[in-house]
């Protein structure tokens, strides 16, 4: 005999009820009376879930509800197969080493997403994203960082003409017209590379770099571009927004940030990776078109300068001690999206000595 | 109204919490098994798993000892997921191969929007039941259409009329000093403004339609709200954004300077470009804490108003009242402790902090039966959901209406 309650069908009346089930037969009985009587197949029972009250329709659409779960599975295990096999997701949900299962599926399935799947997606994606998409995309960040960060720069149209001809001269093997080149002004020497292969320098970084050291920062950027890493960036931080999205499900506020911060240190590391790429490139290139690597160490010594003393600078109007630059400074290294200059900047020296030896050699 | 006059002389009322028996570690079992089957079956399982984790919530919520139910079939929730992914999927394609596919699909997806929004509501409805009772939505998708689209159209014209008007009164008589200004600019202001304008009107209307065309069998919930509420409460938060926005400004350029770090320029005379560039990602994140803490707060303090409202004004024709008592620092602390629980276990603590938040959610409403809920019979239920219904729901558009 299951206790519960027995609700008449299109009411919502509620009246104490009991159910009993001996040999494929069930009875209901309503307040002492004995309500009605039949096969216990024709029984629809709720599956269950979690401990929430079970619900048993009758044939006539009213439905007795028991928040004795346990018999009534205890019920469902006498009777037919048919019956018996509702319950398997709860037995899934109710089995500790399923549980187990489940959770170390899910943990390494996130995982792997993460390891091989979100890198594999990323480039595959970019690769296939079309050009006239491509050229869109471009072009709207480009408005966007108009509007954001850079101002119309200041050097005279003709002077940019003549840079960005003397750099695209050396760049002809590399077909230089796929790279035009945008002149901007910004607080600091900077480089940027957008997807559709539009390259923007900053006026400080054409100020204080010499042609090779500009012609070395292009063929950094120009490797981003064929690389595609911008557009690697931009499809990984949209798939992993959408998973984690998925995930936590409706977010409330705080939770926003959640999606947020795993995007922004997954973005600084691969970063890091595309950096060291686009340089090994740049050095590439400038031995293959005779150009001294030392170049590379010199721009990048230049623009980290002109950082610094954009930082000292900030700091010296408030009298700060020194120790607070070098201790921000070890605080921007780790978490800085460049693999550490320094180390860059070595790279590059090295080259240089290689590039050197070989040019004595062979003359 | 009738009902309206002698609630409180009624013999029999008394106020009863509404009530939430969900347990976080039995949450989950069931979350964790729903996630690995719908990985392992490329989210086919993804609509069962979604019935039974809403049968969950469902089965534990209790109003005067009987329990609410969930009674959408899983079959019906794939169909409709398939179709929503083809539809998407159609759309993302015709956008790759067509340019002009985009402004299209935007303006298609302006039009479907609200009629999805319509059949998920009547999805939701009609998919809850409690003591044997189906709940039910009659209102008219038309209604929706015209709150969304019509509404904001009238209140941008209307600004952007004003705005013209303003600016020709003021060019050809000087009024208000105005001789400069440009005709379009003022109305284009204006119709702007005219917008702004009418998000409370908007979200009042959304939120009277959402309520008021809901049915319990055959009894109709009534909700009377008005508009002046909906005002004075975005002003509210115009106020409140606008000062907690100077605080969080505040507290960071404090720490700055004690700091001492690169954002100092901002006052140093240094441009806003290098200031912002040479700033280490590191403070970046770091200055975003006061303002997540402020805005969250924020949140919680609106969701809060806005709640405790509308199902203030709640009540069904000649049987209950509603009431919610939310507190909105309550509700911060937990949707704040939930987010740090989050980050430590990297998201697996997930099913508990579900369950906290709805139990507070569910725990601060209660109703009040005075009349005979008993007597309350079905409404005929059409046996087949349409397959718009379907749809509705997975698209999961939610009218996030602070409800």
């Amino acid at each position: 005999m299951i206790e519960g309650f027995w609700f008449p069908a299109g009411s919502a009346k509620k009246i104490v009820a009991a159910l009993s089930v001996s040999e494929g037969r069930f009875k209901v009985i309503v307040k002492h009376d004995e309500y009605m009587e039949g096969q216990f197949d024709e029984l629809i029972v709720s599956s269950r879930v979690g401990n929430i009250p079970r619900k048993i329709q009758l044939p006539d659409q009213s439905v007795f509800e028991t928040t004795d779960n346990e018999a009534v599975d205890r019920l469902l295990q006498l009777s037919s197969a048919i019956v018996k096999r509702r319950g398997w997701a709860h037995i899934l949900e109710t089995r500790w080493s399923w549980i187990g299962v489940s959770l170390l599926a899910v943990l390494l399935f996130v995982f792997a997403g993460f390891r091989w799947g979100l890198p594999w997606a990323s480039v595959s994606v970019a690769e296939s994203i079309p050009e006239p998409i491509v050229q869109q995309l471009s072009q709207g960040s480009l408005s966007l960082l108009d509007d954001i960060m850079f101002k119309p720069s200041e050097i005279s149209e003709s002077e940019q003409k003549k840079i960005a001809q003397r750099i695209q001269n050396r760049l002809a093997h590399l077909d230089g017209s796929n790279f035009p080149i945008h002149f901007r002004k910004m607080g600091l020497p900077n480089a940027i590379a957008l997807p559709s292969g539009d390259i923007v320098l900053t006026d400080r970084l054409v100020n204080i770099a010499s042609d090779e050291e500009l012609l070395s920062v292009v063929l950094h950027e120009i490797s981003h571009v064929k690389q595609k890493h911008g557009l690697q960036q931009l499809v990984r931080s949209s798939v992993l927004s959408f998973a984690i999205a998925l995930v936590v499900g409706d977010s409330s506020g705080v939770e926003e940030l959640l999606v947020g911060l795993p995007v922004f240190l997954m973005q600084s590391q691969y970063s890091r990776s595309h950096e060291s790429e686009a340089d090994e490139y740049a050095l590439e290139q400038m031995m293959a078109m005779d150009v001294d690597p030392i170049h590379f160490a010199r721009i990048m010594e230049k623009m980290e300068g002109a950082t610094q003393q954009a930082g000292a600078q900030g700091n010296e109007d408030h009298n700060e001690s020194d120790t607070s630059v070098t201790r921000q400074k070890k605080l921007t290294d780790y978490i800085s999206t460049h693999p550490v200059s320094a180390e860059r900047i070595r790279k590059a020296e090295t080259l240089s000595d290689t590039f050197n030896r070989r040019r004595v050699l062979s003359n | 109204m009738r009902l309206d006059t002698n609630i409180d002389q009624l013999p029999e009322t008394r106020w009863e919490k509404l009530e939430f028996h969900g347990k976080g570690l039995e949450y989950f079992k069931i979350w964790i098994v729903n996630i690995f089957l719908s990985v392992i079956t490329v989210g086919i399982y993804s609509a069962w798993a979604k019935v039974r984790s809403k049968r969950y919530f469902y089965g534990n919520t209790v109003l005067h000892g009987a329990v609410f139910e969930y009674h959408a079939k899983p079959l019906g929730i794939l169909k409709g997921r398939v179709i929503a992914v083809i539809f998407l999927a159609i759309a993302i394609g015709l956008g790759i191969l067509h340019p002009l596919a985009g402004p299209i699909s935007s303006i298609v997806i302006a039009i479907v929007t609200p009629w999805v929004i319509w059949r998920s509501i009547i999805f939701n409805a009609r998919m809850t039941s409690y003591r044997n009772v189906r709940f039910g939505f009659m209102g008219k998708g038309l209604t929706l259409y015209y709150i969304l689209l019509v509404i904001p159209l009238l209140f941008a014209s209307a600004g952007a009329t004003l705005g013209w008007v303003i600016g020709f009164l003021g060019r050809s008589i000087d009024l208000f000093g105005l001789r400069g200004i440009n005709q379009i600019n003022a109305a284009i202001i204006g119709g702007i403004l005219g917008v702004y304008l009418s998000f409370p009107y908007i979200h009042k209307n959304l939120t009277s339609y959402f309520l008021n065309h809901r049915l319990f069998g055959q009894g109709r919930f009534r909700a009377r709200l008005h508009g002046s509420f909906y005002y004075w409460s975005y002003l509210k938060w115009f106020i409140l954004l606008s000062v907690i926005t100077a605080v969080c400004w505040s507290i960071v350029f404090l720490a700055n300077t004690l700091v001492g770090n690169n954002l100092s320029f901002l006052r140093a005379g240094g441009t806003r470009d290098a200031a912002l560039a040479a700033l280490p990602p590191m403070v970046l994140v770091l200055a975003l804490i006061p303002f997540l803490l402020g805005f969250s707060w924020l949140k919680a303090y609106i969701t809060t108003l806005f709640r405790n409202y509308g199902y203030g004004r709640l009540q069904l024709q000649s049987a209950a009242t509603f009431k919610s008592q939310m507190d909105h620092n309550r509700l911060f602390s937990i949707q704040f402790t939930n987010f740090l629980l989050l980050v430590i276990t990297l998201g697996i603590a997930w099913p508990w902090t579900r369950i906290r938040l709805v139990r507070y959610r569910i725990e601060t409403l209660s109703a009040r039966i005075y009349g005979d809920v008993e007597g309350y019979l079905s409404q005929m239920q059409n046996k087949q959901s349409a397959l718009g219904e379907e749809l509705g729901e997975a698209f999961d558009i939610n009218l996030d209406l602070g409800i």
